[in-house]
Formats: C-alpha cells, sequence, structure tokens
C-alpha cells in the first residue's frame, strides 16, 4: 500500500489531474443544488436562500404525475428485475450445467453491452408491433422495458454474495433433514438478502435515472421525472427543475450510500 | 451396520476425470469408533461425502443395516456431520443452529427445546445457548457443530477432521470429550483425521487410506504390530525399514538375510524365499551387550535427541546404513549421549516384521 501511494505522487502532474477531474465531477452539481435554493429565477445571480422553488415544484401537478409515474415504473420494474436476477443468479451459481451457466450470466448482461440507445429502437419496434396487435397503450410498455435492463444490475450483487457464500453451509443444511425448499428459505435466502435488497435498491436508482429509454417508448401523455425534464429543458429552464433534480440526487445518493452500508455491516457474518 | 460395498468415486471425465476412490470395500459395526487415516488428498472427505451423500458413488453401494441408500439425498439419511469448517449458520443463535435438524424433520416445539437444551448440556455450552454463533471461539464452535450434528440422534456421525483447527491442549480435551460423547450416546461415529497419534488414542478400528485406496483396516494396536505394508508401517509410528531376503525355510523357521547386518531365523515362520522388506521399530531394539540373541550390531553414533521418556537415537552402522532406535531412559542407566561413540544393538527376532514393499 504504501508503495502504490509513493509511486502516485512520483507521476507528474497526477494530483493536478485529479483535482480537475473531482472539479468537472462535482462543480456542475454544487452550482446545480445552490441555485435550487436560490430566491432569484435567474442563474448566476444569487438573490439569498428560499425554498421557493421547491414549492413551485410540489405544487405543480405535471411534476406529481411524472414523479409517481416514475416511483411506480421503477419500483415494479426493480422487483421484476430483482426476482429475474435472483432466479438466474440461483441457477448458474447452484445448478449443475456449468458451462452453461457461464453462459447465461454473459446472457444476463446483455443490457451492458448492446449501446442504449439500439436497445430503445429495438424495443420501440416491438412494442409498435404488439401495440397494433392489442390496440394496448398503458404503463406496461415502460414497465417491461425498465425491468429488462435493470436485470443486469440487480444480478451483480446477487452472483457475487452466492459465489462467496459457503456451499457447505446449505450443504449443512441438507444432512439436517431441510429439502430444497427449506435449505433456500431458512439458510441461502437470509444470507442473501442483504445482496438481494442492494440488488433492488441498484435497479430502482437505475430505473429512477433512466431518461433514453423512457423517452422513445413512452406513449403520448405518458412523462416520467427524467422525461418531463428534458421536455422542460426544451422550453427554457426554470429553477423548479432545479428543486426536482436536486432531490432526485439526494433519493439516488441515499439509496447508494444504504447499499454501501447493508453489504459492510452484512461482512463479518458472512 | 453400514456397509461399503466396491465403492469407486471419478470426478469429472473424460481426459480430466479423477478417480479419488478405488473399490473402497468394508463395513463399520453398530456403535463403532471408526477413523479413516490418511495423508492429505487420499480421499477421506470424499468418503464422508459418499456416506452422507453428498456425492454418489461412480460404482459400488452404501448399504445402511442392509438397506441400500447410495441413491438417497442427504436429508433422506439418518446420518450427521460435523464438518471440518463446522458450517454453522451464521444468521442463527447456537440454540438456533441446534434446533435445526430437529425442526427440519417437524418435531413438536417443546420437544424441540427440550432436545436442544440437553445437547447443549452435554457439551457444555448450555450458558451461551442465545449468543450469536460470530461471537464463539473456535472451540466453542466445534461443540456447538457436535451439538448440532447429535440433536436428531443420527445412526452415524461423520466427523471431518474436527479438531485440526484447535490448538494442542484444547485437542487433547475434546479427544477425550469425544470418546466420551460417543460412550454416551452409542452412536457410531466415522472420524477422519490425518493425525496417527489422534487417530490411535480415539478408535475401535482404523483404516489406513493412501491415493484413493485402503491399505489396511484395524485395531490401533494390530495396525501398529502388524502393519500390512510399508506405508502403513511407517504412517502409524516409526520404522527401520531394511531391504532383505528369505533364504530358506526350515524346521526352525524362515531364515532372513538382511545384508550388512546378518543372518536371524524367524521362530515358526514360514515364508516364500526371495526379496522382503524387514521392519524393525525403534524402540524395539536393545542397547548395551547383555543381548545374547537376534542380530547383534555395532554403529557409530550420529545424533542423540534427548525427549525426556526417552532418547532418540540415530546409529550409523559400518556399511552406510542408518538406524534410529528410541531408548528408554532409566535412573540406573544413562543415555549414550557422545556423538562419535560406539553403540551396541540388538535386534530381537521377534522385534522383525516382514512387510509388503508398495512406497518407493
Ligand atoms: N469436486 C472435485 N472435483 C475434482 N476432484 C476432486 C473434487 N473433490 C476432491 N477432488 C480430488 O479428490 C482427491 C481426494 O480429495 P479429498 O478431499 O477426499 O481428500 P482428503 O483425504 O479429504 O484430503 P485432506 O486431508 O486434504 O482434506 C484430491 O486429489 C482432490 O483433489
Ligand atoms: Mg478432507
Amino acid at each position: 500500500m504504501a508503495d502504490r501511494s509513493f509511486d502516485k505522487r512520483r507521476i507528474p502532474g497526477a494530483g493536478l489531474i485529479a483535482a480537475l477531474a473531482f472539479a468537472v465531477l462535482y462543480i456542475p452539481l454544487v452550482i446545480l443544488v445552490t441555485y435550487s435554493f436560490n430566491a432569484g429565477s435567474r442563474i448566476g445571480k444569487w438573490e439569498g436562500f428560499s425554498l421557493h422553488w421547491y414549492g413551485v415544484a410540489f405544487r405543480n401537478e405535471d411534476i406529481q404525475s411524472a414523479t409517481l409515474l416514475s416511483v411506480k415504473v421503477a419500483v415494479i420494474a426493480a422487483l421484476v428485475a430483482t426476482v429475474c436476477a435472483t432466479l438466474v443468479a440461483l441457477a448458474t451459481t447452484r445448478g449443475q450445467g456449468f458451462k452453461a451457466g457461464r453462459f447465461v450470466q454473459l446472457a444476463v448482461n446483455q443490457p451492458l453491452m448492446v449501446p442504449e440507445i439500439v436497445t430503445a429502437m429495438a424495443l420501440l419496434i416491438l412494442f409498435a408491433v404488439i401495440k397494433d396487435a392489442t390496440g394496448y397503450s398503458g404503463t406496461g410498455y415502460l414497465i417491461a422495458a425498465h425491468s429488462a435492463f435493470c436485470i443486469p444490475f440487480a444480478f451483480m450483487p446477487v452472483r457475487a454474495r452466492l459465489q462467496d457464500m459457503d456451499t457447505n453451509l446449505e450443504a449443512a443444511a441438507a444432512d439436517l433433514y431441510a429439502n430444497a425448499w427449506v435449505t433456500f428459505r431458512r439458510v441461502t435466502l437470509p444470507l442473501l438478502w442483504p445482496a438481494v435488497l442492494a440488488g433492488f435498491m441498484l435497479a430502482f436508482v437505475i430505473s429512477l435515472d433512466d431518461v433514453l429509454i423512457s423517452e422513445f417508448i413512452k406513449t403520448a401523455g405518458q412523462e416520467t421525472l427524467p422525461t418531463y425534464l428534458l421536455g422542460q429543458l426544451r422550453r427554457g429552464i426554470t429553477a423548479d427543475v432545479y428543486a426536482v433534480s436536486t432531490i432526485l440526487l439526494a433519493v439516488s445518493t441515499a439509496i447508494v450510500t444504504l447499499i454501501f452500508v447493508i453489504n459492510r455491516k452484512k461482512k463479518p457474518g458472512l | 451396520m453400514i456397509e461399503l460395498r466396491n465403492i469407486r468415486k471419478t470426478y469429472g471425465s473424460g481426459a480430466s476425470a479423477f478417480t479419488a476412490l478405488h473399490e473402497v470395500d468394508f463395513e463399520i459395526s453398530e456403535n463403532e469408533f471408526f477413523t479413516l487415516l490418511g495423508p492429505s488428498g487420499c480421499g477421506k472427505t470424499t468418503l464422508l461425502r459418499v456416506i452422507a451423500g453428498f456425492e454418489t458413488p461412480t460404482a459400488g453401494a452404501v448399504l445402511l443395516g442392509g438397506e441400500e441408500i447410495s441413491l438417497l439425498p442427504p436429508n433422506k439419511r439418518p446420518v450427521n456431520t460435523v464438518f471440518q469448517n463446522y458450517a454453522l449458520f451464521p444468521h442463527m443463535t447456537v440454540a438456533g443452529n441446534v434446533a435445526f435438524g430437529l425442526e427440519s424433520l417437524g418435531k413438536p416445539k417443546d420437544e424441540v427445546r427440550a432436545r436442544v437444551e440437553e445437547m447443549l448440556e452435554l457439551v457444555q455450552m448450555l450458558h451461551l445457548r442465545d449468543r450469536p454463533i460470530a461471537a464463539l471461539s473456535g472451540g466453542q464452535q466445534q461443540r456447538v457443530a457436535l451439538a448440532r450434528a447429535l440433536a436428531p440422534n443420527p445412526r452415524i456421525l461423520l466427523l471431518d477432521e474436527p479438531l485440526s483447527a484447535l490448538d494442542l491442549k484444547l485437542r487433547k480435551e475434546m479427544q477425550v470429550e469425544l470418546k466420551r460423547l460417543q460412550h454416551e450416546t452409542g452412536i457410531t461415529f466415522i472420524f477422519v483425521t490425518h493425525d496417527q497419534e489422534e487417530a490411535m488414542a480415539m478408535s475401535d478400528r482404523i483404516a489406513v487410506m493412501k491415493g484413493g485406496r485402503v491399505h489396511q483396516i484395524a485395531s490401533p494396536k494390530a495396525l501398529y504390530d502388524r502393519p500390512a505394508d510399508d506405508f502403513v508401517a511407517s504412517f502409524v509410528g516409526e520404522s527401520n525399514f531394511f531391504p532383505a531376503r528369505i533364504m530358506s525355510n526350515s524346521d526352525q523357521g524362515a531364515v532372513l538375510s538382511i545384508p550388512g547386518l546378518g543372518e536371524v531365523t524367524l521362530k515358526g515362520e514360514t515364508h516364500d524365499t526371495g526379496d522382503v522388506t524387514a521392519l524393525v521399530r525403534p524402540e524395539h531394539i536393545r542397547t548395551g551387550d547383555s543381548a545374547t540373541s537376534g542380530l547383534i550390531l555395532e554403529g557409530r553414533l550420529e545424533n542423540a535427541m534427548f525427549l525426556g521418556i526417552a532418547t532418540l537415537a540415530t546409529v550409523r552402522m559400518a556399511h552406510g546404513q542408518e538406524i534410529s532406535l528410541r531408548i528408554r531412559n532409566t535412573h540406573d542407566a544413562p543415555p549414550p549421549t557422545e556423538v562419535g561413540s560406539t553403540i551396541t544393538m540388538s535386534i530381537p527376532p521377534k522385534a522383525i516384521r516382514l512387510v509388503r514393499a508398495v512406497s518407493a
């Protein structure tokens, strides 16, 4: 460890580049958050602290309905994705066919490898066909699409946990007369639970944040929070958009922090 | 009670196939303390896993009380295991772990509670019943693992090197305790170790394994006195091996010639003439010139290690061979200590065993 930091310091300008990177990463966020509390409406002109724009945002019915849709889609999609991801992870780490397991693990990660814009186009075409055939135009499309691209995010922590877990624990349960279901319910699941929760929250954040795929496949009148914000930008920015963005940022940060805390706390008991 | 019939276990297939057990065939009777002894990788764990049901034998059968159980899953076998790393459930308390098997069997609540208490009492862990597993020491975890495996009252208890993680003192205590538990419960124990002293101290019978094969099954004493081959002899106790030859058989017995040592008649024994390996235990060699029969030898003391109760000495013979001997220290005969001095030794014919040579 000591050697490594020593080496880093010796690369000329590394510190400066790092500082720059941090600036690029965080200065825009700081500006956004700061101006969401501005009393006035113009960026670059500070007129004092106020929660005015938060009030405006909360009273805005479009924002209310967009938030509702976003949360609904994110919750359902994260649930579906987590269940699917957990089943796949169980099958590939605990099942018999190891060669197939490798392939399936890769296949599940498809959404990470295919460019999102391609996925969006593909889904658009598929859903158009279904819409023509059935006439259905509800939130089902959004939920289905979000479920699909959330699966790899829910999959990662669950698989990692399963691979770390001592398989002798499950063997011990079987040895003590537990059938497959009891073994799963009383041993595998309780030990896997933190990872499943982490996977769910990760999927939730990813879904909440998605703009590209949602923008492509939402039907007329449907707005998620990100697509609503995008639409507002086209019309010219008002500061209530900052307020909404700041809340989104806070929610995401809180959830990601929670994921870390859950997984750290459970480590020693592993 | 449990019979292993020609068990073979091959892992993998094709070019990467590896046979971990070859034609293992023996039985263990009711109430026996049976030990599998052998070096690392000889297939001890694999054999336990076959008995527990975690592995299906590639060939052969496992019979329990005359009934074939080879294809029964682990949860259908009245066999419980103490795992090498204990494999205690980290999200349950001590009592929760011990109750697990009984609950899986669907025993009524108060019966479970009573039995858990009884088991924790037996391993002296009752006062820690509500502790989480992470808050236990190695020795305490070991006791919980034992209680958990004993609680459902299995017909056979499998123990995979349960003491190897403990320090020497605790280990000795647990050896005594395990013997006591086996005696009190009357359950058949199949115990795995690679420590020969531990095996000798605890077992009714020992199976010595190497490379997936059982070399010999015998009581500790028989294993020591009559090892079947040089591998068993060297694994159980200390040994001197001499390449030798049976010259002839007379009315007196077989005539054995050991190059560099001389000729001796093995009274009452007959053997095929030809090359053999002779075994002499270091503690069976006498020192001093009191000996009148057997092989009388002279050599130079190379090395003497004082061990308290005995002195372990290495003597080099004129023709170059080294012989180790264990000399009992008595109050009136101080052991030889001066390196380079000449030592007179004798090997009584009765101390000579002929063994099969299997290790190169
Ligand atoms: N699942 C497996 N696949 C392939 N080979 C295996 C597998 N399990 C064990 N083996 C091999 O079978 C042989 C016997 O292994 P086993 O674990 O039974 O040895 P052991 O006698 O218990 O050794 P130790 O004292 O080190 O625990 C070893 O060479 C091991 O590499
Ligand atoms: Mg082993």
